[in-house]
């Protein structure tokens, strides 16, 4: 079998090298790593607004060492914390892309600016970044798909995306009548968080549907459109998202039924890759014996002796082809998979 | 014109309800258990009842069968067995008549050949059982022409017939089996123990979610399924359409095991027709409780697989093309206009 990113009880901590020993933790990176081992942060935008977070506080506890300044040093401070959040779960494609971003920022500081002054600058340009990028983002992303949302259609979604969520709540507010069916997928049960979200808001019951995804085939039929989140796209036009992404869009294609992905541009990489085998996170395995995640969970049949020919692989992600995706929902415009380079390339030459 | 009923007697119509209830409370799903015990039955009512030429014989058998088609109307195998057995009755009925024709001159023929027709019968069905009790493993004779070494096989959910298939080709060449775990009845799990069992078998076990994913290294999908329709689509356990379109996208072969018992001479014109939802409590523990209550939970028991994804279906005699189904059924059951029930007409 092919050898994937390696998952929890696998990783170790590399050792600090380098300018990097001794620079110990912070206490915030370390609760908001532990927060993502356990799940309790998941989901790219939380994820990546909880890192910059984080970091701000780090940058507030600051204090540059003698004989440099903290435009050069300030990077290789956090470099520690960012191994110890690899450490605890792998890192999302939001949370790298916008670590990338503070590091360029830090690189940049003019070195004639004293620390309180650098410091407050970078602060204000990582809540400008967090508004812009992410909270913005996705606000204006959910507005224009919810016009997408006409009476009487029939929306599919997969798993719990932040994005979908506000959308559909906010074509609630405004008065549509629609029927929604969420797909979900194991162990992480994430769709059971939307369902509860849209009863809720008021969807009845004979309006909100649930199903696991090996129902797909059943319930696409009555889908008029399907709305999906992402966790990233690549330059060549695949998109990365929760294992199981793929198969509802190749579903909703041979049924012809219209793919709507969500994505903030800040979630777009230059990287390319061709298919959820070269890199891919990997999910206890041992849980999967179990029917959820949740502490006392029953287990899915009799305990299996310990056959080293047996093993579990509890893939989380997925790649989806472009072909399988309509439109893309950006905060820039609604885009197709091609010009995904293009926005790349805007963003860059604004730098 | 259906012919007038026949009067079943007391016992007969004791073990039919017997076997229907047997049935209806779940304590008979393995797909050739099924078919085993409807043949069982047919025995029983055979040897018991009385019938003195072979038109009576051929009403019993349909009366039978229609309270077993009203009583279980979505059990394909059922019919299927009893459409094989009225084949296997005139093809005998015809060998005997060529035999009295040839030897017209003895007297008491007339009592001699009822006799030895009965004989003939059981003989027939008893054949007919033990032909369906093998034939997984004649299924499983062809698993070397399909499987090679060092491959990477996807399997979804549990089928004895796969199983017994994979087992067969792992006596003599080492290669990988990647099981779907098939939630929310996790039956890939138990499937997955049994190959492991095997030294040559390396067994992986995936989330359904995770199959489009890992099927760009997958060399060969092998399904199991329930019923084979006419048309060659199949009607499968719940997320095998999935794994069928995840393989046809990423041009992998798909190769179906399933007995000729399982093949079903009439067209699927409903997708839905033979599915059935199961308890929603796999999907969403009742513990939940008032989110059971606000929200529509679907659990569907199985999955329809068009013809087109499928590439091979391999029975007893070996490989055949969907295409070429309609011999097969036109051999094992003759013209389907001369079977006396209608599954969408019970």
């Amino acid at each position: 079998m092919p050898p994937f990113v390696s998952g929890p009880g696998q990783r170790r901590l590399p050792k600090a090298s380098g300018n990097a020993v001794g620079i110990p933790v912070h206490p915030r990176i370390k609760e908001i790593g532990l927060r993502m081992a356990t799940m309790e942060i998941s989901g790219s935008n939380a994820r990546a607004i909880a890192v910059l977070q984080a970091f701000g506080d780090v940058i507030a506890d600051y204090i540059t060492p003698p004989n440099t300044t903290l435009g050069k040093h300030l990077s290789i401070y956090l470099s520690p914390q960012i191994n110890f959040l690899v450490y605890q779960r792998p890192m999302c494609i939001s949370m790298a892309n916008a670590i990338r971003w503070l590091k360029g920022e830090i690189v940049q500081t003019s070195h004639d600016l004293k620390d309180d002054e650098a410091k407050s600058q970078l602060f204000s340009k990582i809540d400008g970044y967090i508004k812009e990028r992410i909270t913005a983002a996705s606000d204006i992303i959910a507005e224009s798909g919810a016009q997408k949302i006409q009476d009487d259609d029939v929306i599919l979604t997969y798993g719990a995306s932040s994005v979908v969520q506000k959308l559909l709540l906010i074509a609630r507010s405004k008065g549509r009548r629609f029927r929604v069916i969420v797909v979900d997928s194991r162990l992480e049960n994430e769709g059971q968080r939307l369902v509860r979200k849209l009863v809720d808001a008021g969807f009845s019951d004979s309006e909100v549907v649930y199903a696991p995804v090996t129902a797909l085939s059943f319930l696409m039929r009555d889908a008029s459109k399907v709305f999906l989140g992402a966790e990233a796209f690549f330059a060549n036009g695949n998109m990365l998202s929760r294992a199981g992404t793929a198969m509802v869009a190749m579903a909703a294609h041979s049924y012809h039924v219209p793919v709507i992905v969500t994505c903030e541009t800040y979630k777009f990489n230059e990287r390319i890759q061709m298919d959820a085998v070269v890199s891919n996170e990997l999910g206890v395995p041992d849980r999967l014996m179990y029917k959820t995640n949740a502490a006392g969970a029953e287990p899915v049949g009799p305990q299996s002796d310990n056959n080293s020919r047996l093993r579990l692989l509890n893939l989380m992600q997925d790649i989806t082809p472009p072909e399988f995706v309509s439109v893309i929902i950006t905060e820039v415009g609604l885009i197709p998979t091609t010009s995904i380079p293009v926005v790349l390339r805007e963003y860059k030459n604004q730098i | 014109m259906k012919p007038p009923a026949v009067q079943l007697t007391r016992e007969i119509t004791i073990h039919i309800e017997d076997f229907i209830t047997r049935l209806r409370r779940g304590q008979v799903t393995e797909s050739k258990d099924i078919a085993v015990e409807t043949m069982n039955l047919m025995r029983h009512v055979v040897s018991l009842s009385r019938w003195d030429d072979i038109e009576t014989l051929l009403e019993i058998i349909q009366t039978v069968g229609r309270q077993l088609l009203k009583a279980l109307p979505r059990e394909l195998l059922i019919v299927n067995v009893l459409c094989r057995l009225l084949r296997l009755v005139k093809e005998e009925s015809e060998t005997v008549e060529t035999l009295t024709e040839q030897v017209s001159s003895r007297l008491d023929i007339e009592t001699m050949t009822i006799m030895g027709f009965k004989k003939g019968i059981l003989n027939v069905i008893n054949e007919y059982i033990v032909e369906l009790e093998h034939t997984e493993e004649d299924i499983a004779k062809n698993a070397l022409e399909y499987i090679h070494s060092s491959e990477i096989v996807l399997t979804c959910g549990r089928s004895l017939t796969v199983q017994k298939f994979l087992l067969k080709a792992a006596a003599k060449r080492k290669f990988h089996v990647i099981v779907t775990e098939c939630a929310p009845t996790y039956e890939g799990h138990e499937q997955a123990r049994e190959l492991a069992r095997s030294p040559n078998i390396d067994v992986v076990v995936i989330p359904d979610s995770a199959v489009f994913a890992i099927m760009s290294r997958v060399n060969k999908v092998i399904l199991g399924t329930r019923a084979v329709m006419a048309n060659g689509g199949l009607i499968a356990s719940s997320g095998a359409h999935m794994v069928a379109a995840a393989a046809h996208h990423h041009s992998t072969r798909v190769v179906v095991c399933a007995g000729p018992y399982k093949h079903s001479p009439w067209f699927p014109f409903d997708d839905d027709r033979f599915n059935t939802l199961i308890s929603p409590d796999a999907v969403m523990p009742y513990r939940e409780g008032d989110l059971v209550n606000s929200v529509d939970v679907v659990s569907p028991l199985y999955d329809y697989v068009p013809p087109e994804l499928v590439d091979i279906l391999v029975d007893n005699l070996g490989g055949h093309l969907p295409s070429y189904l309609y011999r097969l059924l036109q051999e094992n059951y003759g013209d389907t206009k001369d079977l006396p029930w209608n599954i969408y007409d019970p």
